[in-house]
């Protein structure tokens, strides 16, 4: 898809057609932050599609995906560049031995010893790339704040080289889970999503592209029960869509059509991954409660 | 602006489009104002990226424009129902305003739990009503300042509700001082501190008025924030000194909006304080040949200046333990606060509040919600305000139902005045957390001269470090010790 040529509507299509299923909302932001050039900050709890959005982007413009997975102590020489040390050793001694021509300081700072880490390779790259940072609330403030010059300008400093420019402007995909506040710096510099847990209808709509052997009787009665599940406020860990989609998929291999409590019991840890979660929810909710779903 | 050529008004003369650019401008740097008013922080670049999107969308479809200016100039979950609010106000037209405000959120398909739009979304708005709303939009726009800012209004306030966000207008425009709009959600936590608040009314005739006071001063703290460093004078040093050294629970209701501010700050400081990034270490581990090679690159490569690896520290947990109960009502503001503040920045904190029971309020700050909204939700739900004080029993409840989260490098943080029935058997408790945790550390809020006359707070330094806190500079200083040892 080229995005000179980009539509509201043909962007929506696109993201159906690559198994996205989203309301046009959704869409309209990101068309917005496509057009403008600017990064799409992306927040929302975990599990809810923020960082397959930068995955559907790349299929959706065949750019390739580079993805910088945050966590706590990422800095700048895991995230942008790295002087290869060893090459530059080498030919230190190599020079010593009398091998090779006369070597300027200047030589050994050149593009062919610096090895590019994710945020390098996507504004280096010629062609078009989308830039996936994720979990960026992990990072630290000193790292966001290195971050800005990356998204406001598209270019980085390189003390030994200068500046580097982008080639060109690479889609960028920023997701928070919204374990800390993301600094105002940084969220100035994005068109700002945020993703909620689908409602009841969106998800049958999603397991029934996803996990399509469970049916729509099936799928409806998994989307009831996650979702009187997710409305407990009680338990750590609310299940992610893809729980959902495991928890359909197990119920279809064990040759169940409906949900009961006898296949509850048996299933609900594919959909609640810790002890006291489960206890909770069998306390509070009750399993008969979620089997009820089918009658709702 | 070169933006401003390119937003598209189909269906009108050059003249027209012209004349509705610059109404168009008028009307968003006016909405902007109002959301500014409401607290969303909004900069001047965010308003040029609002119209570089507006120049993206079909302008008459009201759906794009609402997404197009939510997406550009609202950056937290939490500031979108204001934001709903005032564009509802300012761009629906007025047949739906009529229809009262929940009708104006239909027919927006959120990126959420909204009632179910398959297939339709942003082109649905303008089907649905089949108008020109492009042209209704100018109409709209033409109306008087005045107008468009009693439109901001939210619906449901009383008169005097509506009277005083007028007033606040009035401020803004340099006239007499009033009151801020945040008024009514201040009120709103106002009513929820009831509880609390009656079950100390008992003990304010004994201590003076500062414990009362303190109540409606929570209040007024979101709501003068706005207007605190926009008074004359405001913010000077000395004043700010004399308040860092002022006994939390007699700070005037007129310091409290300051008092949140460094509150919020101090944590801050906690939580950036225990970054692991750039912490020395004394230990050697294996030679780091990348550094090493690095550092000797200007020695020709030989090995002179040897780096080591060192172990990568984890953060550590922090357990936060506030005590709510009756005889800690003085330092309301200060809990309050310290709890919201600490539990919003530090990434992973568990926090739990008690008094005769023990109660989990972590999940209340993963919400996202702003200060008032999270306070009043967890005082509403949470029965242990202002009752009176069993530490044995909540530690009781800590160890049984929440064990799994001690660790030996996670921190306990109690936040209590050590007042508490069953001193000894609570004690037992302390003991136990402490010998399954790094440290325990207990902020308390009573003066260090009286601890040692004091049976209980005799029994707990035993198993605790215990620090006096009962002014901001004491909670400063406690924060830049090395209370933390990572």
């Amino acid at each position: 898809m080229d995005l000179k040529q980009l539509t509201i509507d043909g962007l929506y299509k696109a993201f159906e057609e690559q198994g996205y299923i989203c309301e046009k909302s959704l869409v309209v932001t990101v068309f917005l932050a496509l057009k403008l050039g600017k990064p799409l900050l992306v927040e929302g709890a975990p599990g809810v599609g923020k960082t397959e959005i930068g995955k559907v982007l790349s299929r959706v413009f065949d750019a390739e995906l580079i993805r910088l997975q945050c966590y706590e102590g990422l800095d700048e020489n895991k995230a942008l560049y790295e002087w290869n040390y060893q090459k530059q050793l080498l030919r230190i001694q190599l020079q010593k031995e009398g091998v090779g021509t006369g070597m300027v300081e200047r030589d050994l700072f050149s593009v062919e010893y610096l090895l590019e880490r994710p945020l390098l390779k996507a504004i280096n790259s010629e062609k078009p790339v989308v830039l996936l940072i994720d979990e960026v609330d992990k990072v630290e403030e000193e790292f966001e704040a290195f971050l800005f010059e990356l998204l406001s300008d598209f270019q980085v400093s390189i003390p030994e080289m200068g500046t580097v420019i982008a080639r060109q402007i690479p889609i960028v995909v920023l997701t928070s889970n919204r374990e800390r506040d993301i600094s105002d710096g940084l969220k100035r510099r994005c068109v700002y999503l945020f993703i909620d847990y689908p409602t009841v209808d969106k998800e049958v709509r999603i397991l029934q592209v996803k996990a399509p052997e469970a049916g729509e009787r099936l799928s409806r009665e998994v989307a009831r029960a996650v979702n009187l599940i997710r409305a407990n406020d009680g338990i750590g860990k609310k299940p992610a869509i893809s729980e959902s989609i495991d928890w359909a998929r197990a119920l279809v291999a064990l040759g169940v059509d409906t949900l009961s409590q006898e296949s509850i019991k048996q299933t609900l840890n594919i959909v609640l991954k810790n002890k006291e979660d489960i206890e909770t929810i069998v306390r509070e909710v009750g399993v008969k409660a979620l089997a009820a779903t089918q009658k709702a | 602006m070169k933006n401003e050529t390119s937003v598209p008004l189909t269906g009108h003369s050059s003249n027209n489009i012209e004349n509705g650019i610059n109404i168009l401008l008028g009307r968003l740097v006016e909405f902007i104002h109002t959301l500014r008013r409401r607290d969303i922080r909004i900069s001047v670049s965010e308003t040029m990226d609002a119209l570089a999107a507006l120049s993206q969308v079909d302008i008459t479809d009201l759906e794009q424009v609402r997404i197009a200016l939510s997406a550009t100039l609202v950056k937290s979950q939490y500031d979108r129902k204001s934001f709903k609010d005032v564009f509802g106000a300012y761009f629906s037209p007025p047949e739906i305003k009529m229809q009262g405000p929940n009708v104006r959120g239909e027919g927006y398909a959120e990126s959420g739990p909204q009632p179910e739009e398959a297939g339709e979304g942003p082109v649905r708005a303008k089907k649905e009503s089949d108008r020109d709303w492009g042209k209704e939009f100018l109409d709209h726009a033409r109306q008087s300042v005045e107008q468009n800012e009693r439109l901001a209004i939210k619906p449901g306030w009383t008169k005097r509700q509506k009277k005083q966000f007028i007033e606040t207008i009035s401020r803004m425009r340099g006239e007499s001082r009033s009151e801020d709009p945040s008024a009514p959600l201040a009120r709103k936590a106002g009513n929820s501190l009831e509880m609390w608040h009656e079950e100390v009314k008992k003990q304010v005739d004994q201590q003076g008025p500062s414990a009362d006071q303190s109540f409606q001063s929570v209040l007024k703290s979101e709501l003068d924030k706005t207007f605190v460093s926009l008074a004359p004078g405001s913010g000077a040093k000395s004043d700010r000194e004399s308040l860092m050294y002022e006994d939390m629970k007699k700070i005037a209701e007129k310091d409290f909006p300051r008092v949140a501010l460094l509150i919020k700050k101090l944590s801050r400081r906690l939580a950036t304080r225990i970054s692991r990034r750039y912490l020395k270490r004394r230990r050697r581990g294996r030679l780091d040949i990348r550094r090493t090679i690095r550092k000797n690159i200007s020695f020709g490569g030989t090995l002179i200046d040897l780096k080591f690896h060192s172990k990568k520290v984890q953060k550590p947990r922090i357990i936060l333990i506030c005590d709510v109960s009756g005889s800690m009502a003085r330092y309301a503001v200060f809990v309050i606060q310290f709890i919201y503040g600490l539990s919003n920045v530090v990434k992973g904190i568990e926090s739990f509040i008690f008094s005769e029971d023990l109660e989990r309020v972590t999940l209340y700050f993963k919400k996202g919600a702003g200060f008032v909204d999270t306070m009043s939700s967890l005082i509403e739900r949470s029965g242990q305000w202002g009752m009176g004080t069993n530490l044995y029993y909540s530690l009781d409840t800590f160890l049984e139902k929440h064990r799994r989260l001690l660790s030996p490098s996670a921190y306990v943080l109690i936040v209590s005045d050590a007042q508490t029935i069953q001193p000894l058997k609570a004690a037992a408790n302390l003991r136990e957390i402490r010998n399954r945790v790094k440290d325990v550390i207990w902020l308390n809020t009573l003066p260090r001269e009286t601890w040692y006359q004091n049976m209980e707070i005799c029994e707990f330094l035993k198993y605790c470090r215990m620090f006096e806190c009962s002014t901001l500079d004491q909670l400063n200083r406690v924060l830049n010790s090395q209370m933390l040892t990572v």
